[in-house]
């Protein structure tokens, strides 16, 4: 187990390395710099030379490169041009707004997803789950911003129900007292992460329901149900903890969706976590944000691809993979 | 004999006509846009007065914010929707099966190596590294979104090449064609892909239904198509940032991309049953 957690975050180690490098070697590779993106007529040719020698950019690449990783080694994440704040600054209030949104969906989304794929399974063949089976189809086909969009507009917007932007109640949230700040929050939190809720669970109710499917079929069913055991007990206690394994495994492979889901959603809602963050830096060519938005996004989803890996061994020591 | 050949007889899959019809209709009406269409899709006839109407008989969809036919730029857009989709994932295809099927039929550590960069990059969200490029160059083209789409969309293929390589490798015709001195090349080309392309085609159809919502999202983020050509994401935006005051613009193109999603869906999905008789419920 040990030498398995080593070589899979030997190998996480390797894929943050080689992010940080693509992105590096990315904005080297595009035209132009970012001097040039300022488009102040203003700035003559020398200041913008100057500009350059300030932020190091006259150096030779390897250097710039050497300068990038050292500084990244120490948490030094660079300087935000559109926000005129070190970028360690700008994430470290983003990172924990996209964690609130999405580990309460994550966990919503896979009991959801868990509970809706046993039935479907343990139902299949009848109208009713058939025609979930069809819904749960098209429903995945709905992209996650036409999601978010609906959401919004009907629940938010038509029937005025709750709040459909941002964190908090701008005007009233500082005069709140410490509870009623929490309940403020936790209002706004609603709408986005039901919504990416809905998305993950539709997408693990299909790995769930398939995985069972497989287990349904299984002999040790039957054996059970010989020796007398209500359907209940067969479904709940033989049937499900062999499907599980493999759909936590899947749900390490969701990662980047819950990821991508989350931009759309923050980019709807107005939540202002990394999503929202990486989407208004690349619209203001804040290439730095945009780079570190990526690596630490990077870093969560490999990490979460871990920790999916390790449960999943455990849940289901069959899984035991020799690297 | 395997196990799978004494399971209980299935259901035959059923061929998903209408999916089948509307992704034909789809194609049509976008590949004869101008006729298709009742208006040019950049043509304002009124930015004063004709713009955001409502649906009428004359704008079925409504007009947008600039007084242009949203039928006729929903109709231009399922053409470059398409076309992109399309075309990215050709792209993905031929680097996938490439080095999948080398992976696959090589092995060792010439499959170690390959995979291991492809689970690097697999390991990165797509959407980020998407996000990266357009952070890097800047407004991208419509030749530069196809490409980057392709570039980012082999991996996943690639493994579904390389596992199926794998699993027709192992078998005894290719066994024998090599006890025979058959050429390796010759032994992949005519013995093994044979039996990956099906796999392959499944893939590939799945992946038309992921591309299509990712270009219409960077679109809808306002990183995809550039602003005058019509697209369904940046339609959509446009919706967006008029508060969703104006419900057509976010609804039609919306229902275009669902409708062909699910489509597409729908014929892989059957596909994929047809092949794997495993997916079927029993008769």
């Amino acid at each position: 187990m040990r030498g398995f957690i080593l070589a899979r975050l030997s190998q996480a180690v390797v894929v943050v390395a080689a992010v940080a490098t693509l992105t590096f070697g990315l904005a080297r590779l595009a035209p132009g710099d970012p001097f040039l993106a300022f488009d102040d007529a203003r700035l003559t040719e020398q200041e913008r030379a100057a500009m350059r020698k300030d932020w190091g950019y006259d150096r030779p690449i390897v250097e710039q490169y050497g300068r990038w990783i050292g500084n990244l080694a120490t948490g030094d994440l660079g300087w935000s041009h559109s926000r005129s704040r070190p970028v360690s600054e700008v994430l470290g209030a983003a990172v924990p707004n996209t964690l609130l949104l999405t580990l309460p969906a994550v966990l919503f989304g896979l009991l959801g997803g868990v509970a809706f794929g046993t039935w479907k399974a343990v139902r299949r063949g009848k109208l009713v789950t058939r025609a979930a089976d069809a819904a749960t189809l098209a429903f995945v086909s709905v992209p996650d911003f036409i999601v978010a969009v609906a959401v919004l507009s009907i629940v938010g917007i038509e029937l005025r129900w709750l709040p459909t932007s941002g964190m908090v109640d701008v005007v009233n949230h500082d005069s709140m007292s410490l509870v009623g700040r929490a309940t403020d929050v936790a209002t706004h939190m609603i709408l986005p992460v039901s919504t990416l809720a809905i998305i993950i669970a539709a997408a693990v109710s299909r790995y769930h329901r398939a995985a069972m499917l497989g287990v349904l079929q299984s002999d040790h069913l039957r054996t059970a149900r010989a020796k007398g055991a209500s359907e209940r007990r067969v479904i709940m206690r033989h049937a499900l903890p062999n499907a599980l394994g493999p759909v936590i495994a899947i749900a390490g492979l969701l990662a980047p969706t819950v990821f991508g889901g989350a931009v759309f959603v923050e980019k709807v809602f107005g939540w202002p976590g990394m999503g929202l963050t990486v989407v208004d830096a690349v619209t203001g060519r804040d290439y730095a944000l945009v780079q570190a938005t990526v690596l630490i996004g990077t870093v969560l989803v490999v990490v979460s691809a871990i920790v999916a890996d390790i449960v999943a061994v455990m849940v289901n020591p069959r899984t035991r993979i020799d690297l | 004999m395997s196990p799978r050949s004494r399971a209980t007889p299935r259901r035959r899959v059923a061929t998903p006509r209408l999916a089948i019809a509307a992704l034909i209709a789809l194609v049509a009406i976008a590949a004869f846009a101008p006729l298709t269409a009742p208006f040019h899709p950049a043509e304002q006839p009124d930015a004063a007065l004709a713009k955001n109407l409502p649906p009428s008989i004359e704008h079925p969809f409504g007009t947008d914010g600039y007084s242009r036919d949203v039928l006729s730029r929903v109709i231009y857009g399922a053409r470059t929707s398409l076309a992109v989709a399309g075309i990215s994932v050709l792209v993905a295809l031929a680097l996938g099966t490439a080095v999948g099927a080398v992976a696959g039929f090589a092995g060792g550590n010439v499959d170690r190596w390959l995979m291991r960069g492809v689970d690097a990059v697999l390991s990165v969200p797509r959407l980020l590294l998407l996000l990266v490029i357009a952070a890097a160059f800047g407004q991208l083209s419509l030749g530069g979104l196809i490409l980057v789409l392709g570039l980012t969309g082999w991996p996943a293929m690639s493994r579904i090449v390389r596992a199926q390589v794998r699993e027709m490798a192992a078998l005894d015709h290719v066994l024998a064609a090599r006890a025979l001195g058959v050429q390796p090349g010759r032994i992949l080309a005519r013995h093994v892909m044979p039996g990956v392309w099906p796999q392959v085609l499944v893939a590939a159809t799945l992946a038309v239904a992921s591309v299509i919502p990712l270009e219409a999202g960077l679109s809808f983020l306002g990183l995809g198509i550039p602003a005058p050509a019509p697209s369904w994401g940046n339609i959509m935006l446009e919706g967006y940032e008029q508060q969703l005051r104006s419900w057509w613009l976010v609804v039609f193109p919306g229902i275009a991309i669902i409708t062909t999603v699910l489509a597409v869906n729908v014929i892989g999905e059957r596909l994929r049953e047809s092949l794997d008789p495993r997916l079927r419920p029993p008769v």
